[in-house]
C-alpha cells in the first residue's frame, strides 16, 4: 500500500523509457515482399486478395524468414530462428514449394558469403553452381533444423480447427523444450475457407439452454477467444489469408449492373477497387467479431500475366 | 450436424466435477504461465491429461516439416500422364494428394487427356484407376485402343499387383456442380467446397491423385472463363487451362494455378488417336 499519495500519481517510466523498452522487447519486422508495412508481434494481420494473388506465397516467405537462424557456420542467413504454427484450412499447402523456397534462401546466402569472402581477399572467384550446390547440400543439417521448426496441422472443419487452436497451447510447450526457441508466427491458411459451410449451418439447441448455439458469428467468436489467449501468454504474430468472394449469385457482368442496386443495401460492406477501368467488388463476409479483431489489412491484386 | 454434439457430449460427462468445460479449458491454457513461474498445480496438469488425448481424436496429428517431407517422399509419387508436355509442365505429372483441374471448353481434348492418363497409369501399374462419368463421355472402345497402343511398346514384365486406387477421376465435376450453383441460396456453394474438402480429404489421407474437368462459361466481354466461379478457384490444388486449334491434333495447355511452378507457362502436345 503506497503511504504517500504522490506515489499514486507519478508515473512508472517516461514515454520515452516505455517506448525504448517496448521496441527492444518488440522490435519491429520487415517482411520480404510485406517491406513497407512495419509489423510487431501481437498485431493481426489479414491478407485478402482474389483466388490467383500471391497470398499463400506471402505466407511461405514469412515462414522461410522466421525459421531459418541468424547466423550458422559463420554466413548470416538474418533469420530470426523461432517457430511458426501453421494452421491449413485450405488444405492446399505443399510442402515442396517450402523447401523450395528454403534451399533457394540458403543457396543465396551461400553465393553472398563467399562472393564477399573473395572480394576481401583481393580475389574474385566465381564457384561453379553446381559447387555451390554440393557445399550446401551436405549441410543438410541446417536445412533439416529449418523444417523442424515449421509446424503444421490441418483442418478440415471449423470445429477441428476450434480444437487443434484449444490443444495448441499443450503442444506448443512440448515442441518449445524440444527445441528450445518460442512461437513467433501463427498462419492460418484461409480464415474464410469454411464460411460457406458455418454460413449454412443451422443455429440448433445443443442440450441445455447454457450452450451456445453452432454458427458462423458463434465460430468466429471462439476463434478470436482462443487466439486471444494465446496472445496472452505468448506474444505471436498472426498472419491470416483470406479468399475474396464477390456478391452471391452474380458474374463479373452481373456485378457492375447490380453495383446501384448493392450500395442501397445496408447488410452487404462492399467495397469498389478501380484497377485499370474495371471495376471489382470485394465483400467483406467475416464476421464482426473477427472483422474488429484484425489490426492491419493487406489487399493483393494480381496485375494479369 | 449430428457429428457436432458428440464429441462435446462425451467432454461434459467425464470432466461433469469441473462444471463448464470451457471454463475448465481456460484454466488449463493458463496453466501453461504458471509452468514457467514454477508453481505446478498438479491437479489441474492431471486434469488437462486426462482431457488431453480425448482432444486428440479431434482434430488432425500435428505435423513438423521433416514429418511433411517425410510423407511427400515415401506416398505422393507423381503419375505420369502418358503427354510429355504435360508431364514436364506440372514437373512430374499429376500429383497424389493434390487435386487437379482441367479446364477447357468443349473438344478442347479434356476427356481424351482424362482418358489417356487413365490408360498410362494402368497400363503402367502405378496402381488401380477409378473413372467417374458424370457426361457420358466415357468410351470403352477408345480406352480398349489406347491400352492397345501402349501395350505394344510396353517390355512385358507384370510388377506387382497393386489393388490401391491412385487416381481418381471425375468427369466432368461441373456438370455435376453447375446446376445447384446460382440463384439466391448459398446451398449451391455449400455443396461445392464440401466437395472439394472431402476430395482433398480422400487424396491425402488415400494417397490418391484425384483430377476433374470443368468447362468454361461466358464472362464479360465475351471472354470465356472457367465455370463453377470464383468460390472454386480457391479449392483445387493444380489447374491446367486446355485450348485446341481446330483442325489440327495440337493442343495448347497452360498453368492457371499451381503450387510450386509458376503461372502462365505454357506448352504444346499431340493428342494421339
Amino acid at each position: 500500500m503506497e503511504e504517500n499519495p504522490r506515489g499514486w500519481i507519478h508515473g512508472d517510466e517516461t514515454a520515452k523509457a516505455m517506448l525504448a523498452r517496448v521496441l527492444t522487447e518488440r522490435p519491429f519486422l520487415f517482411l520480404p515482399p510485406l517491406h513497407r508495412v512495419p509489423l510487431r508481434v501481437g498485431n493481426v494481420v489479414e491478407i485478402a486478395g482474389p483466388s490467383p494473388s500471391a497470398k499463400s506465397q506471402i505466407l511461405l516467405h514469412a515462414a522461410v524468414h522466421c525459421i531459418l537462424p541468424e547466423e550458422w557456420k559463420g554466413i548470416r542467413f538474418g533469420g530470426l530462428e523461432r517457430m511458426v504454427m501453421y494452421f491449413d484450412l485450405d488444405c492446399r499447402f505443399d510442402v515442396l514449394r517450402l523447401s523450395q523456397i528454403l534451399k533457394h534462401r540458403i543457396m543465396e546466402a551461400y553465393k553472398s558469403a563467399n562472393s564477399t569472402y573473395w572480394e576481401d581477399n583481393g580475389e574474385y572467384q566465381k564457384y561453379d553452381a553446381t559447387e555451390i550446390t554440393q557445399m550446401c547440400f551436405c549441410d543438410d543439417e541446417l536445412f533439416l533444423a529449418c523444417m523442424r521448426r515449421f509446424l503444421y496441422i490441418r483442418c478440415y472443419s471449423s470445429f477441428e480447427f476450434l480444437a487443434a487452436l484449444k490443444a495448441m497451447h499443450f503442444h506448443l510447450q512440448r515442441e518449445s523444450e524440444a527445441l528450445g526457441v518460442g512461437l513467433h508466427f501463427l498462419m492460418i491458411d484461409s480464415i474464410g475457407a469454411f464460411y460457406w459451410i458455418d454460413r449454412a449451418c443451422q443455429p440448433m439447441p445443443i442440450g441445455g439452454s447454457k450452450r451456445k448455439n453452432l454458427s458462423l458469428q458463434n465460430v468466429a467468436e471462439a476463434v478470436v477467444q482462443e487466439i486471444c489467449k494465446l496472445l496472452q501468454t505468448q506474444p505471436v504474430l498472426v498472419l491470416a489469408t483470406k479468399a475474396t468472394i464477390f456478391g452471391a449469385g452474380t458474374s463479373g457482368n452481373d456485378a457492375q449492373r447490380a453495383f446501384g442496386k448493392w450500395c442501397s443495401e445496408r447488410k452487404m460492406d462492399s467495397r469498389t477497387l478501380s484497377k485499370e477501368g474495371e471495376k471489382l467488388l470485394y465483400r467483406e463476409y467475416m464476421p464482426s467479431a473477427w472483422q474488429s479483431f484484425v489490426t492491419h489489412r493487406v489487399r493483393l491484386q494480381a496485375l494479369g500475366l | 450436424m449430428a457429428e457436432f454434439n458428440e464429441p462435446r457430449s462425451k467432454a461434459t460427462a467425464s470432466v461433469s466435477s469441473s462444471g463448464n468445460p470451457t471454463s475448465f479449458l481456460s484454466r488449463a491454457s493458463k496453466c501453461a504461465k504458471t509452468l514457467e513461474e514454477g508453481n505446478r498445480s498438479l491437479s489441474d496438469d492431471a486434469g488437462f491429461a486426462q482431457v488431453q488425448p480425448m482432444m486428440e481424436d479431434w482434430h488432425q496429428p500435428w505435423l513438423n516439416g521433416v514429418e511433411l517431407l517425410e510423407d511427400s517422399n515415401r506416398n505422393k509419387h507423381f503419375l505420369p500422364t502418358g503427354y510429355e508436355g504435360i508431364d514436364v509442365l506440372l514437373g512430374g505429372g499429376l500429383c497424389e494428394g493434390q487435386l487437379t483441374e482441367i479446364v477447357g471448353s468443349s473438344s478442347s481434348g479434356k476427356t481424351q487427356v482424362c482418358l489417356y492418363s487413365a490408360a498410362h497409369v494402368a497400363d503402367k501399374h502405378f496402381g488401380v484407376v477409378m473413372f467417374l462419368d458424370t457426361c457420358n463421355s466415357f468410351s470403352p472402345k477408345r480406352i480398349a485402343c489406347m491400352v492397345d497402343q501402349l501395350s505394344s511398346s510396353f517390355s512385358g514384365e507384370v510388377t506387382s499387383g497393386h489393388t490401391k486406387i491412385c487416381l481418381l477421376i471425375i468427369d466432368s465435376i461441373s456438370s455435376l456442380l453447375t446446376p445447384v450453383l446460382g440463384g439466391k441460396g448459398s446451398e449451391g456453394r455449400l455443396l461445392m467446397v464440401s466437395a472439394g474438402i472431402i476430395l482433398k480429404k480422400l487424396a491425402n489421407e488415400h494417397n490418391v491423385s484425384v483430377l476433374v474437368t470443368n468447362h468454361m462459361v461466358g464472362g464479360e466481354g465475351g471472354i470465356l472463363k472457367p465455370a463453377l466461379g470464383e468460390s472454386w478457384k480457391s479449392i483445387p490444388h493444380v489447374r491446367l487451362q486446355l485450348t485446341h486449334d481446330q483442325g489440327s491434333n495440337i493442343c495448347n495447355v497452360s498453368i492457371l494455378k499451381h503450387t510450386f511452378m509458376a503461372s502462365g507457362r505454357t506448352t504444346k502436345f499431340v493428342i494421339h488417336g
